[in-house]
């Protein structure tokens, strides 16, 4: 098991760097901290041109890049271009703490629901609630986030007035509040889980329907289990496995991936800072924030298959 | 299968909507309801365009606290480097807290701020043109004016806010305090300030339209022998900690700025209604609408989105300013791709070919009712009277016009309906603008359209705004014709736009500032004697000459301004809220006279 | 029905839906009975819905209509959860013992689970040691998961995980099927060996003659979800009267090369139909190398009026012995 782990970290380590070159040109290529300068007229060339220097955009792209990769491997994400010099990694580190927290509690969420309407589907499969099920499915899975997202704005926020429409805590709120923090994971959570909930019903209900035709289901019939415990302990635990390995992937991939739902709710996670640093041209806070997400995507993917290893004795990694 | 699984698309399709309508429906539903009369009233006070329902609000009180949504939220709020380039440093934080020398009033003319006790004229002998070439302004400081510190506000101020503007790591704005070759201290309440020659537009040196005042004490360290030190760079980054206006920072995050009234502030009729003000960031204008909606933020100041004027109603109130972003089309005659020279003929029948008002009523008609189109080259019509808003009024659609130009200048038209041509060449210009900005892609959708019938045609190659603003602009790789956006300043100083030493070229590595716009000489002498002469009357009589001669040079073709809104819930806030749509200081400005409505 | 009848089927029929409003009649009016400490062959060809009958026997899927008596009650007709009681006197072996386990569970709780829910929580641990005693595995194995085992070894698991509910009748369902050759015997004979010393009853699906017909004291041959005859082992196989047993019996190799050269051969050929829309009269006629116009037409009850044992044949007379 360790060997395996550490060959995957092995394998891993290049095509990290490969993805970091890559980031690095395309960031250097799509937005630069001194385009906005460019188009001030009121700026003139030498403020310019002391600026581009000060912040040593004017040497070859291999050697900024270099030096950025050199205080990377130590753990050094450098400064922000644009944020005047503040650190890169405590900026970086509470949108990821902030995303993670509605990753988690939206996917555990949606783990939850999506497991039990799958299973309800599969058991009472081309039932009105399987219809219905689907139905829903099909609507959440299809509507985009920006118009979940307005939609629930505007049913919770603006015409019920029970929920804030933005932020993670109400304004002038200073320092932590469990209740405000929660009210304002709400919004951005269901619009996330919405969909989430969407795609955990339908893998686990087919999962679930593969399982149920499994020969070891009779088998647990035969022995006289109530159907209860044939459907919970053997059938969806294991119809669990897919759907469990693949919220761990997911948790990685939304660390980055959340940059529809994050600006819609104006929730200050991974998602906001990359699109701002993108705009911004501020590419040492846009490559921590992409190396971070690759390096979970690829984390939680190690997870998924140790989970997949843990949850299921048949698998062994040689 | 297949058919059953297109029909539950279908059906999930029609259920969205359904959701969509009914959720949008009730909520137009809620706002006729409400019954306010709406009136719409044009202020005189620079195109402010003001659409308030009867005020029902009822007495104002003071007190409480009011929350207002913020759109770009600043990267940092030091306001001498790269973060106070983005508007919103100014009008989310620095305006609100930072003295000045000069300051613009509503209409954005500038008058002596709080902070001075006179303005300097020729007349008091505040502004001097020296014999040995010299300039020297003297500006008479407030005796009452105090930082929140409780220091008074000095001439020592001044020098070290110079020394700080030009020697700050990474500053951005160094233009005309490099000309100040001394500031005298001497007497705290006097600071007099000499530049190497004439500077005339001083008013935005030490405030105006975005400058301020810093407090020397905010840096211990500052030897005012030894310039380099003053270095602001590590200071004020995340919140302004000390004060000279009606605000003081509570606390600055990336989250949220709180404002508190300073008790230090001297200008009795500029104190604070309230006891505290929180910005929040709404950087997408539907979450900022629906947050309006909701009363989670009570007013906002978004620039001009598709929908603002449906979307913007009862119980939010709105105010339309012209904004400080112009777009035109920009003329780039050392085009690499272009076949044919740009001459001034091809460039004014281009102008007599378009409908300006169409493409206005195409790019901003959905954000305003009435949109104005702009005849003016540089100059903001609503800034001062720089611009008297006809230079470009002639060029109507004029097919005589369009003909006699390209004819003199060697273009024929074999096919009535066909384009033009010259040796062979096609009339066709090559177009660049952002690729996805909607408004832009539509007003070239439109100018094809329209200038077909006059035989000139069009190629459209966009790009996205990273390729286009860092790599193909500043080296002239682009167009013959691009559509963008740029800021207006509230002063006519445009020697860099049009100084015709400042093309960028290989020879200066690209780092002028005149984009290939203008090659014209007496443009660039009048721009340059434009800054020089500090008399306005004769300044301004120069302003208009130099739009006279841009007009019939046509560097470029102004369209429009990219309109600004305050928009407020009129229930919750009282007040003259929506009086400074239109400022270059923000829709906020005046948010010391805000209150909640009771 | 006799006294010693353990398991009484009656008419029992299935009808699949497999939407589109389209049915399978997988079995179809299927009667047969079952004495106490007996072993029934259950034999036909791939599909004909012998393991459909041992499912609906065991109630594990719901039949459409007719009746099965186990030990004097009707077991479609009872409460499901009366159903489940009952259901450890009647236990099934799988064909597949590589599907039929839960990978997951290891072999202790596979084999202990059932006696854990029917409360038998005490000693279970030596439950399952003696189970796995009696066929032949080391109790010391009972903490792997399946996947460690041959798989003859996890016959033997699903054998124990069977007998650990002390049933009265197992239903094995082409237990051997999925073993290589050498194993199919050593399994045959542990279930002979278990039903002697536990007095178990058995049915013994098969989809060769050649397999039961050592361990069957009776057997009846299933043609496209009917039965085709029904008999003792020696009426079956010495005077085979239904054309399809006795084509059945030809696909059989027999060990004597002399025999095997004289035999009269009639082998089967192609597919069974599909019983989604079997043929009209007689379902075998169209491989049915005696047919006559009549079989297209009329089809053959089963009975034993001809030749003394149930045939459905409309010429089972008829038939040259062997
Ligand atoms: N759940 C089901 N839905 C639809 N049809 C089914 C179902 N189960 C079985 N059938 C059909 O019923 C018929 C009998 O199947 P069954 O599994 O009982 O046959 P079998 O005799 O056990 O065959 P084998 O020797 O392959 O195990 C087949 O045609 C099969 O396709
Ligand atoms: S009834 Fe006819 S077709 Fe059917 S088995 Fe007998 S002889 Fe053959
Ligand atoms: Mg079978």
């Amino acid at each position: 098991m360790l060997r395996y782990i550490l060959r995957r970290i092995a394998v891993t380590i290049p095509i990290l760097l490969g993805i970091s070159l890559l980031i690095f040109v395309s960031a250097r290529q799509i937005s630069s901290p001194e385009g906005q300068l460019t188009l001030n007229p009121r700026i003139p060339p030498e403020a310019k041109a002391a600026y581009i220097e000060a912040l040593g955009l004017d040497r070859p792209w291999y050697e900024q890049y270099l030096t950025w990769l050199g205080n990377f491997v130590t753990g050094d994400f450098g400064v922000s271009l644009v944020k005047n010099g503040q650190e890169v990694w405590p900026i970086v580190q509470s949108a990821l703490a902030n995303t993670l927290l509605l990753a988690v509690v939206s996917i555990a969420i949606s783990l939850l629901l999506g497991v039990i309407l799958g299973t309800v589907a599969a058991v009472r499969r081309n039932s009105i609630f399987d219809i219905v099920a689907t139905f829903g499915a099909f609507v959440a899975f299809s509507v985009p986030v920006f118009l979940s997202g307005l939609l629930l704005q505007l049913i919770f926020s603006v015409q019920l007035g029970w929920l804030p429409t933005a932020g993670i805590y109400s304004p002038g709120q200073q320092g932590f509040d469990l209740v405000d923090r929660v009210e304002h994971l709400v919004l951005p959570g269901t619009a996330l889980a919405l969909q989430l909930i969407a795609v955990y019903s339908r893998f686990m209900r087919a999962s679930m329907l593969e399982v149920l035709e499994a020969d070891y289901i009779r088998t647990a019939r035969s022995k006289g289990l109530s159907e209860l415990r044939v459907i919970s302990q053997h059938g969806v635990r294991t119809a669990l496995i897919p759907v469990v390995t693949r919220a761990a992937i997911d948790i990685g991939l939304i660390v980055g991936g959340l940059i529809v739902t994050e600006r819609v709710f104006q929730y200050p996670g991974m998602g906001l800072l990359f699109l701002d640093s993108l705009f911004a041209g501020d590419y040492p806070i846009l490559l921590a924030v992409t190396m971070i997400v690759v390096l979970s995507v690829f984390i939680m993917n190690l997870v998924a298959d140790l989970l997949y290893a843990v949850l299921d004795p048949r698998i062994r990694f040689a | 299968m297949i058919r059953e699984s297109k029909l539950i698309r279908l059906l999930s399709l029609v259920f969205a909507f359904a959701l969509v309508a009914a959720a949008c429906g009730s909520d137009g539903e809620e706002s006729s309801d409400a019954g306010t009369t709406e009136t719409t009233a044009a202020s005189d006070d620079g195109g402010t365009e003001t659409t308030a329902a009867s005020d029902d609000g009822g007495e104002p009180m003071a007190g409480g606290e009011i929350v207002l949504g913020v759109e770009q939220w600043p990267e940092c709020t030091n306001p001498v480097t790269s973060c106070a380039n983005a508007s919103w440093t100014q009008w989310s934080s620095t305006t609100h807290v930072l003295p000045r020398l000069m300051e613009l009033d509503v209409a954005n003319t500038h008058v002596a701020s709080p902070a001075l006790a006179d303005a300097p004229t020729v007349d008091n002998g505040g502004i001097a043109a020296n014999d040995d070439g010299t300039f020297t302004l003297t500006f008479n400081m407030n005796p009452d004016a105090v930082w929140s510190d409780g220091n008074p506000i000095t001439s020592t101020d001044v020098k070290f806010t110079w020394q700080a503007k030009v020697n700050t790591t990474g500053t951005l704005q160094t233009a005309g305090y490099e000309k100040i070759v001394d500031v005298d201290d001497s007497d705290p309440l006097v600071a007099v300030i000499t530049f190497s020659e004439n500077y005339a537009p001083w008013p935005d040196l030490f405030g105006g339209t975005t400058d301020f005042l810093y407090p020397a004490a905010s840096l211990p360290t500052w030897d005012p022998a030894d310039p380099s030190t003053a270095d602001m760079a590590d200071i004020w980054n995340e919140g302004i900690t000390i004060s000279g206006g009606p605000w003081i920072t509570e606390s600055w995050t990336t989250e949220q700025h709180i404002l508190v009234p300073n008790a230090s502030y001297w200008v009795e009729d500029r104190m604070p209604l309230v006891d505290r003000v929180v910005m929040v960031p709404r950087e997408d204008s539907d979450t900022e609408v629906a947050s309006l909606q909701s009363g989670e933020i009570f007013a906002a100041f978004p620039q001009g989105f598709p929908g603002a004027k449906d979307r913007l109603v009862s119980p939010i109130e709105t105010s339309v300013g012209l904004g400080t972003f112009m777009e035109g089309l920009w003329v780039n005659q050392l085009a690499p791709g272009r076949n044919f020279e740009i001459t001034q003929n091809l460039r004014q029948a281009v102008a007599y070919s378009l409908d300006r008002q169409a493409i206005a009523d195409a790019a901003i008609g959905t954000i305003v009712d009435s949109p104005t189109v702009l005849n003016c080259t540089g100059w903001n019509p609503s800034f001062g009277d720089w611009c008297d808003d006809t230079d470009y009024a002639k060029y109507v659609q004029d097919q005589a016009k369009v003909d006699e130009l390209l004819t003199a200048d060697g273009w024929t038209r074999p096919d009535a309906n066909g384009l033009w041509q010259k040796d062979g060449q096609d009339l066709v210009l090559q177009w660049n603008t952002v690729a996805g900005n909607l408004r832009r892609e539509n007003v070239q959708a439109v100018v094809v359209e329209m200038t077909r019938p006059f035989g000139i045609g069009w190629e459209i190659i966009n790009y996205d705004a990273g390729e286009l603003f860092s790599n193909r602009l500043p080296t002239l790789d682009y167009g013959p014709v691009a559509l963008f956006a740029n800021s207006t300043s509230p002063d006519p100083s445009v020697v860099a736009l049009y100084d015709i030493d400042g093309v960028p070229s290989e020879e200066n590595g690209f780092s002028g500032q005149n984009n290939g716009w203008n090659f014209d000489q007496n443009i660039s002498d009048l721009a340059f004697a434009i800054d020089l002469e500090v008399d306005p009357v004769a300044r301004l009589e120069l302003v208009r000459e130099a739009g006279d001669a841009l007009s019939e040079y046509v560097p470029w073709i102004p369209l429009y301004l990219l309109p600004n809104i305050t928009a407020w819930r009129g229930d919750i806030l009282a007040g003259p809220v929506g009086d400074y749509a239109n400022s270059a200081n923000g829709g906020f400005a005046n948010m010391y006279d805000w209150s909640l409505a009771g | 029905m006799s006294e010693d009848d353990i398991l009484v089927v009656e008419n029992l029929t299935k009808n699949f839906d497999v939407g589109r409003g389209q049915m399978v009649r997988a079995v179809d009016d299927v009667s047969f009975s079952v004495k106490r400490g007996e072993t029934l062959g259950l034999v036909g060809e791939s599909g004909c819905g012998k393991s459909t009958t041992a499912r609906l026997i065991l109630r594990l899927i719901e039949a459409t209509s007719g009746s099965v008596m186990f030990e004097e009650q009707d077991l479609l007709k009872l409460p499901t959860n009366e159903m489940r009681r009952l259901r450890r006197r009647a236990q099934i072996v799988f064909q597949d013992p590589y599907a039929s386990l839960n990978p997951r569970m290891t072999v202790r709780d596979i084999i202990g689970e059932g006696p854990l829910v029917w409360g038998m929580k005490a000693n279970l641990d030596d439950r399952v040691a003696e189970v796995m005693t009696r066929v032949g595995l080391n109790p010391d194995w009972a903490k792997r998961y399946p996947h460690e085992f041959s798989g003859g070894q996890r016959q033997r698991i699903g054998i124990a995980r069977a007998l650990a509910l002390d049933p009265t009748l197992i239903i094995c369902d082409e237990p051997v099927s999925a073993l290589d050759v050498s194993v199919q015997a050593q399994i045959l004979n542990l279930l002979t060996d278990l039903q002697d010393e536990l007095d178990l009853t058995l049915i013994f699906i098969a989809h060769d003659l050649s397999v039961v017909r050592h361990i069957s004291d009776r057997v009846a041959v299933m043609y496209l979800g009917r039965i085709a005859e029904l008999g003792t082992r020696d009426e079956v196989y010495e005077r085979p009267s239904h054309p399809y047993t006795r084509a059945l019996l030809s696909a059989v190799p027999i060990p004597d090369p002399v025999t095997e050269r004289n035999r009269a051969r009639t082998m089967l050929e192609g597919d069974p139909p599909s019983p989604l829309n079997p043929p009209s009269g007689c379902r075998f006629h169209p491989r049915c190398p005696i047919a006559q116009q009549v079989c297209s037409e009329v089809e053959p009850v089963l009975g034993s009026e001809a030749v003394g044992h149930p045939v459905a044949c409309h010429f089972a007379e008829a038939i040259p012995q062997v």
